[in-house]
């Protein structure tokens, strides 16, 4: 069970949220949502204990969230691609990274970025640039995936494809936090977590 | 994955990378060059003025070169992301930190020692006075690495480092630069060189075990 406590977080001398809490179980997705400025990104952050909190704790199975490095996926708006090298170096180097074995030809295969695989990232599409950075999903061996925005610049067919590996990791057993202007379908929702813009 | 293993992942990274950005990692050496050129083009042709100056140079020229490469060495992969990834990884940050001080320095710095061997000509400088320089170039530049990365770290997120750096890294490099003089100016006189020499060894020594902890740090901080 991942669950946070008390969270405060207070950024620019603005409380962006103040004593919250949440729980999430096996097999649970949860859906965060709230206007621009509102503090997903850094409620996300801060789950996979990216940010400094004021106040407040995070565990995952009574375990501090700080020791569950290889349990987490996380996919922000920085994708964590070298724009320099190619999507394939890219991935061997997660892959290297995380110590996954997979066949990066076939993965890239998957995502539809066939005969690009050597072709520097710079010169991808945005959405292309997104797809490499979305690749991890397949290969993750991470229970609990916070996902901010993972739909942006993704094509409808893209975002039925990923909808499609939520719900593969939801009856797997895995954790889902995802964050998007985008709406979910109804089915895959179990929790819908609404964060306010605070003045 | 093994330490080692990751840790030699890491450096095989930063090569890889480099050498897709060959432009970027050529300027500082391209910039050193100019410097000893433009040195006894001004002063003119006295041997014994240049060869009394050229140590300096050589270490005057070595600080300016390593201030142009010194504010990219994280924020690269701070902008890009790969840098939150490597720290929700798992592996120790310090690790993290001291493969990128170790690949830095073979990359930027172990090149301009290198390039050093131009005081031999340019400055008619005794191949014998240059190999102890060398040395005292390959200690004072790993120590300036260390140094720094602590730097590099705490302005990553501010893009208008080199200034900042410059105020941040010289002032401490001040006896590293002291303990260079005084091993150049014994070998000048044929008197033994280890005792400057081993405190400025101890001095990287120590940066070298105390600057991946504090980098580490305040990367955390600026990620967070």
């Amino acid at each position: 069970m991942l669950s946070a406590k008390n969270l405060t977080c207070v950024r620019n001398q603005r409380v962006l949220f103040e004593n919250l809490s949440l729980e999430l179980n096996a097999g649970q997705l949860m859906y965060v949502t709230g206007p621009n400025g509102a503090g997903k990104t850094t409620l996300l952050r801060s789950l996979v204990g990216l940010n400094q909190l004021q106040h407040g704790e995070i565990t995952f199975n009574q375990q501090n969230i700080s020791e569950c490095g290889t349990n987490i996926l996380f996919i922000g708006h920085k994708p964590a691609i070298n724009e320099w090298l190619t999507a394939e170096q890219n991935l061997l180097h997660w892959l290297s990274l995380t110590q996954v074995q997979a066949d990066s030809t076939e993965l890239l295969y998957k995502v539809g970025l066939t005969g690009l695989t050597d072709v520097p990232v710079r010169y991808l599409s945005a959405g292309q640039k997104r797809r490499v950075a979305l690749v991890r999903m397949w290969i993750s061996q991470a229970k609990i995936w916070v996902l901010d925005e993972p739909f942006t610049s993704i094509d409808h067919k893209g975002v039925e494809v990923l909808t499609a590996l939520f719900k593969r990791h939801k009856e797997n057993g895995g954790y889902v936090i995802v964050t998007s202007h985008q709406s979910l379908p109804e089915s895959i929702v179990d929790q819908e977590f609404k964060l306010a813009y605070r003045f | 994955m093994m330490y080692s293993q990751f840790f030699k992942h890491m450096l095989q990274r930063d090569f890889q990378v480099a050498a897709t950005q060959k432009h970027e990692f050529g300027l500082p050496i391209i910039f050193f060059i100019l410097v000893l050129v433009l040195f006894p083009l001004s002063i003119g042709p006295e041997p014994g003025l240049l060869n009394r100056l050229a140590p300096a140079v050589g270490w005057i020229a070595l600080i300016l070169a390593m201030l142009i490469a010194l504010p990219r060495m994280f924020v690269e992969d701070y902008e890009n992301g790969w840098l939150e990834q490597l720290f929700l990884s798992g592996y120790p940050g310090s690790l993290i930190v001291s493969a990128r001080i170790i690949s830095f320095w073979a990359l930027y710095c172990l090149p301009l020692v290198l390039t050093s061997f131009l005081l031999v000509p340019f400055f008619s400088l005794e191949i014998k006075l240059w190999w102890v320089l060398a040395q005292t170039l390959l200690c004072g530049s790993m120590l300036m690495a260390c140094l720094g990365s602590v730097a590099s770290a705490l302005l990553v997120a501010s893009r208008k480092g080199s200034g900042v750096m410059a105020l941040l890294v010289v002032p401490l490099l001040i006896p590293a630069l002291i303990f260079a003089t005084a091993t150049m100016d014994a070998a000048g006189q044929n008197l033994p060189i280890t005792g400057p020499m081993f405190i400025l060894m101890a001095l990287t020594i120590f940066a070298l075990t105390v600057a991946p902890i504090a980098t580490a740090q305040a990367l955390k901080l600026n990620l967070g």
